[in-house]
């Protein structure tokens, strides 16, 4: 029984799309398939597999479509292979300082996911369903919408040379960055000036490279 | 109210509270102006107004009663005359300190002022934009206790030296105190520092009639301000300068 091959071809990520996403739509058992294709060297080097820009081009290799057979009037399931994403949150009550024990809960795409309480190390964790919009966390008694894969990376070969990423992490951190539009304008240079000042780095209102790591390293992405 | 503040007085604040007692709350998350705070206090401005005529401390309860070391803090306009930062004597800061703070309970370093350090807990009902683990990657979402700053007060007045109008006994006594008090918000620490929030304004009011039967006079709330004028900054310069600037520098406009 042979499938139908869906041709190569290159995908431009939208904005909240990641690997495994892109590889379940595809019908790719492992992300690594696309990942590791050659034609994917360029984006290996620039961007991880949980965090593209939109407008990243994805190599998408060729894939056979496997039919089974199944009759009428029953219910057929089928496991997809691998293992499917998680999400880990981790909550912070101070600079560098876990905010352990928080009452947390996960609602992704209407259905109650992860929960429990954040624990020593401030994590909560989640299982990310293919579908999984909308996303709330409740922490405590606050609502947070999450849009998973929407967080931009920081590097300077982003369209908006990582203003979007870096706003985006100033605001998870607390420091009030204002919208996540790519624009660097007063509150997002005031909110760097805080994070530099908070960090003991130079304070320059403006995306370094030393602004980059410190944020990786703070927010953990 | 719909703003940061809230304001109680009298028996909304308690069923046995005198309509004299006032209680202003300031929370950091309802503000509008986004402060980058790392402490929030609270200033109030007074001015005393004597049947519509404004009087320096010393003049309203006569000189050596113990308020002349207040004059030095008064501004002396035709209007303003008297007006001034709510302090006492040994205080070194303009801000109204008292206990009521939610910082920390029984932290006498720390006391009644709003931590408005931000926090996550300031977006709430807000969007956060995440990415799903990859080799042990994580996100980071802050998540820290907001406190309110909190002040009360109970003007206690007796009309000073001239005293209330009575028929008999004080017939050139005054027939109605009114002291108009303006709350505000300020950064005194973090890169806010020197900058100012919202406030509120506030009056109490006593006449001859309620000193006549007792009562204490009565505490109301008045209205939203969106910035002090300039006679309640330069009530706060003069304060400062009085009190060899302990904190009388003021940063450029708020980040819009």
């Amino acid at each position: 029984m042979s499938g139908k091959i869906i041709p190569p071809g290159y995908h431009p990520a939208s904005q909240g799309e990641w690997l495994r996403k892109l590889c379940q739509d595809y019908g790719f058992a492992d992300w690594r398939t696309i990942w590791n294709d050659p034609k994917n060297s360029d984006l290996r080097k620039l961007r991880k597999p949980n965090l593209l820009q939109a407008g990243d081009l994805v190599w998408i290799p060729p894939v056979r479509q496997r039919p089974v057979t199944a009759g009428d009037g029953a219910k057929h399931a089928f496991k997809a292979k691998g293992k499917g994403d998680e999400l880990t949150i981790v909550i912070e009550a101070d600079k560098g300082k876990p905010n352990a024990g928080v009452a947390y809960a996960y609602t992704i795409a209407g259905v109650a996911r992860g929960s429990g309480s954040s624990g020593g190390d401030g994590k909560t964790k989640s299982p990310v369903p293919r579908q999984h919009d909308p996303a709330t966390l409740k922490l405590g008694k606050v609502f947070v919408a999450l849009d998973i894969g929407h967080l931009n990376p920081m590097g300077d070969d982003t369209p908006d040379r990582g203003v979007s990423g870096v706003q985006a992490r100033l605001n998870n951190l607390g420091l009030r960055a204002g919208r996540e539009d790519g624009v660097l304008g007063p509150r997002t240079a005031r909110s760097i000036v805080l994070f530099q000042k908070l960090e003991v780095i130079a304070e320059t209102g403006t995306i370094t490279d030393d602004l980059r790591a410190r944020l990786l390293q703070r927010h953990g992405i | 109210m719909s703003g940061p503040f809230t304001v109680l007085s009298g028996r909304a604040i308690s069923p046995t509270s005198a309509p004299n007692l006032i209680m202003v709350e300031y929370d950091p998350q309802r503000s509008a102006r986004v402060p980058f705070g790392e402490k929030i206090v609270l200033v109030q401005a007074v001015a005393r107004f004597l049947d519509g005529t404004p009087l320096l401390p010393s003049e309203y309860y006569g000189p050596g009663a113990g308020f002349d070391w207040k004059d030095a803090t008064c501004l002396t306009g035709a209007k303003t005359r008297g007006m001034s930062i709510d302090a006492l004597k040994n205080e070194t800061h303009p801000w109204y300190n008292d206990s009521y703070g939610t910082e920390v309970a029984g932290d006498a370093a720390r006391p009644g002022w709003t931590v408005g350090e931000i926090s996550f807990a300031n977006l709430n009902g807000r969007r956060a934009s995440v990415a799903v683990d990859h080799e042990g990657s994580h996100n980071t979402l802050r998540y820290a206790p907001v406190h309110l700053s909190r002040i009360t007060d109970q003007p206690n007045n007796d009309g000073g030296v001239k005293g209330f109008y009575d028929k008999t006994a004080k017939p050139n006594g005054w027939k109605t105190c009114v002291l108009d008090f303006q709350v505000f918000a300020y950064c005194s620490k973090g890169l806010d520092h020197g900058i100012w929030y919202e406030g509120i304004a506030w009056r109490f009011t006593k006449t001859h009639d309620d000193n006549k039967h007792g009562r204490p006079g009565i505490s109301q709330y008045v209205g939203e301000l969106t910035e002090p004028d300039k006679n309640v900054l330069d009530a706060f310069k003069l304060f400062n300068k009085a009190r060899n600037d302990a904190d009388g520098f003021v940063k450029p406009a708020l980040v819009p």
